[in-house]
Formats: structure tokens, C-alpha cells, sequence
């Protein structure tokens, strides 16, 4: 925390959470978002506060706050948009801050629902509970496993909703393409970005994901060409820019 | 009930038994589960779909990697 007090200086700041599980059908974790709160006063505070549109925590599991494991699918429709409304607008009340969430990336698509994805969170930004962190990769990944078109989730998104996107890159496991933070960008994921990115009025930050157990594979060569491909989307882009640089 | 058809879900992911019996027998899920006949129609559409075996393994991998990684000598 210290590294992160020290560097986060002058700068913009944004909380990326994974733990909070929205989707799940359970109270709100009050522990957890009394920490996330207590995090973001010790760093001053963030200006935004991104979580998954993910289920991470088993409702009826054996012992309080049971893990499932991965991120699991969520079904849209009605009663997900009322959970998760409401536990957006508690954590909007504890964090006081902007708040987003990102689409997940799933091996098993949810058959027969009442609201494509790109719907449910265009109803969350036009009804004022958050906006839209795009992950790029994960679409790619849903089109590598199930041959889901990301141009058709692009095109049916509010650009308007999205404020901050996610590239990646990912490696093939046992048949199928994962979502593994283990590489650069693949060049259809910067296809999508250039294609579409520039139409995100709101956008405020592009954020390269990997995980730091491939940072040999990745080496530092890498992590330089991708943060300057992402200075030439930005300069594509009209990044909000009253924050100062993001962190 | 969506809490059971998220619990229902997650005990899948955790076993590959359970989604090879649901496979077998769909009736199963209504066994363990208070479930509607779409949440039900659901679950077995997605425990067909070729990709449960990967979520499976995904999970079984994120189990272990923490317990391999910290306490190697357990595994």
C-alpha cells in the first residue's frame, strides 16, 4: 500500500474490485465495501470504482461468502437488474464515487434470456446506476469459444455508457482460448478498439490487463508497444481529461 | 428461484459428477433444486454446452494454484 500511496501522488485514481459479486442473490458484502470505502480514503479517494458482472459468490454455499470459484454467467432480466440496482446504489452511497461495471468473459452462455448483455448495462447507465467498463478481450474470448460476433455486442452497446475499456491478451487451454492476462493484444482485440473506441465520448481511461507471473513472457519491450499503440488510440479518442492522468 | 439456480450453477462448475448426472437426467436438478422449469431448461442447456467442461476445469485449477503456490507441501 505504501508503492501505492507513493505513486498514486497528483495523480487520478480508480478501484478495480473482483470480490463484491453483485449478481449473487445475497445481501451485499458489508465487510467488503467497508474496506473498498476504507481503501479509497487511505488513497485519497477514487474517482471511479469498477467491479464484474459476474456471480463470484455461491448464495446457499456451506460456509458465509462461499467462493464459486470463476466468474459465473448472469441471467439478465427483471430480478438481476433489481439485485444489482440496489446494491449499486448502497455502493454508490458508501463510496460516493462514479461507479462501472465490466462484462465478463464466460465458457457457458445463459440460454434464453429476457436481455442480451449489451442491453442490461445500456438500462443500468440510462437509468443512472453506472456506467460500462468494456473489456475488448473478453469479447474476443466469447468469439473464440462460442463464435459470438463482439461487432454485434459493439454496435447494440450505448457508446455513451462506456467510461473505461480493457485489453488483454489470452492463451489456448485444453481446446479453448482463455481469458488469461498472459500476453499482448491480439490484433483483432486492436481492431475492435480503432473500429469502435473513438465512438466512446465518455471514455477515461484505456487499461492494459496482464498478469505479472507472464511479465517474462510479456518483457518489457511489450508493455512499451502496448502502452504506445494505446497512446495512438487515445489520440483517436476525447478522453475526459479534466482528472489529470489516470493511474 | 434465482438463488437456487445461482447455487445450482456454482455446484455444477465444482463437479463434473453432478453435470454428468444432470446430462444423464435432467430430472436430477429438480431433486436438489427449487427451480422453474425455464431456470431448470436453463441449467441443462448450459451444462450441455461444451464449454462446462472448460469451466470445470477452470475451477478445479483456481482451487488448487492458491494451495499449490502458498502451501506446496500440502498438494
Amino acid at each position: 500500500m505504501d508503492e501505492v500511496r507513493r505513486r498514486s501522488q497528483g495523480r487520478a485514481l480508480a478501484g478495480h474490485g473482483i470480490g463484491l459479486s453483485l449478481p449473487s442473490a445475497m445481501p451485499l458484502d458489508e465487510d467488503f465495501v467497508e474496506a473498498v470505502v476504507a481503501m479509497s480514503s487511505d488513497l485519497g479517494g477514487f474517482l471511479w470504482y469498477s467491479e464484474h458482472l459476474s456471480l463470484f459468490l455461491t448464495p446457499k454455499g456451506s460456509v458465509p461468502n462461499a467462493q464459486a470459484g470463476l466468474g459465473l454467467p448472469v441471467v439478465y432480466d427483471e430480478e438481476a437488474f433489481e439485485i444489482i440496482g440496489s446494491k449499486l446504489r448502497r455502493l454508490h452511497r458508501a463510496l460516493g464515487c462514479r461507479l462501472l461495471l465490466e462484462n465478463g468473459s464466460f465458457f457457458t452462455p445463459v440460454p434464453d434470456m429476457d436481455m442480451s448483455e449489451p442491453a442490461f448495462l445500456n438500462r443500468l447507465y440510462a437509468e443512472g446506476y453506472c456506467g460500462t467498463l468494456l473489456d475488448l478481450h473478453n469479447l474476443y474470448v466469447g468469439w473464440r469459444n462460442d463464435g459470438l460476433r463482439p461487432e454485434a455486442y459493439l454496435e447494440e452497446l450505448d457508446p455513451d455508457a462506456v467510461e473505461e475499456i480493457h485489453l488483454a491478451g489470452g492463451d489456448d487451454f485444453a481446446g479453448f482460448y482463455m481469458d488469461s492476462h498472459s500476453g499482448l493484444t491480439p490484433p483483432e482485440v486492436w481492431r475492435y478498439a480503432f473500429d469502435y473506441v473513438p465512438r466512446f465520448k465518455r471514455l477515461r481511461a484505456i487499461t492494459f490487463e496482464f498478469q505479472e507471473t507472464y511479465y517474462d513472457r510479456i518483457r518489457p519491450e511489450g508493455v512499451v508497444a502496448e502502452l504506445t499503440r494505446m497512446h495512438d488510440l487515445a489520440a483517436c479518442c476525447s478522453i475526459e481529461s479534466e482528472f489529470g492522468d489516470a493511474c | 428461484m434465482l438463488v437456487e439456480f445461482q447455487q445450482a450453477l456454482a455446484d455444477l462448475t465444482a463437479s463434473p459428477e453432478l453435470c454428468i448426472q444432470v446430462r444423464r437426467d435432467p430430472a436430477v436438478l429438480n431433486q436438489r433444486y427449487i427451480l422453474t422449469e425455464r431456470e431448470r431448461d436453463r441449467l441443462v442447456g448450459i451444462v450441455r454446452h461444451p464449454g462446462m467442461a472448460c469451466a470445470c476445469t477452470v475451477y478445479r485449477a483456481n482451487r488448487l494454484a492458491p494451495l499449490a503456490m502458498n502451501i506446496p507441501q500440502t498438494c
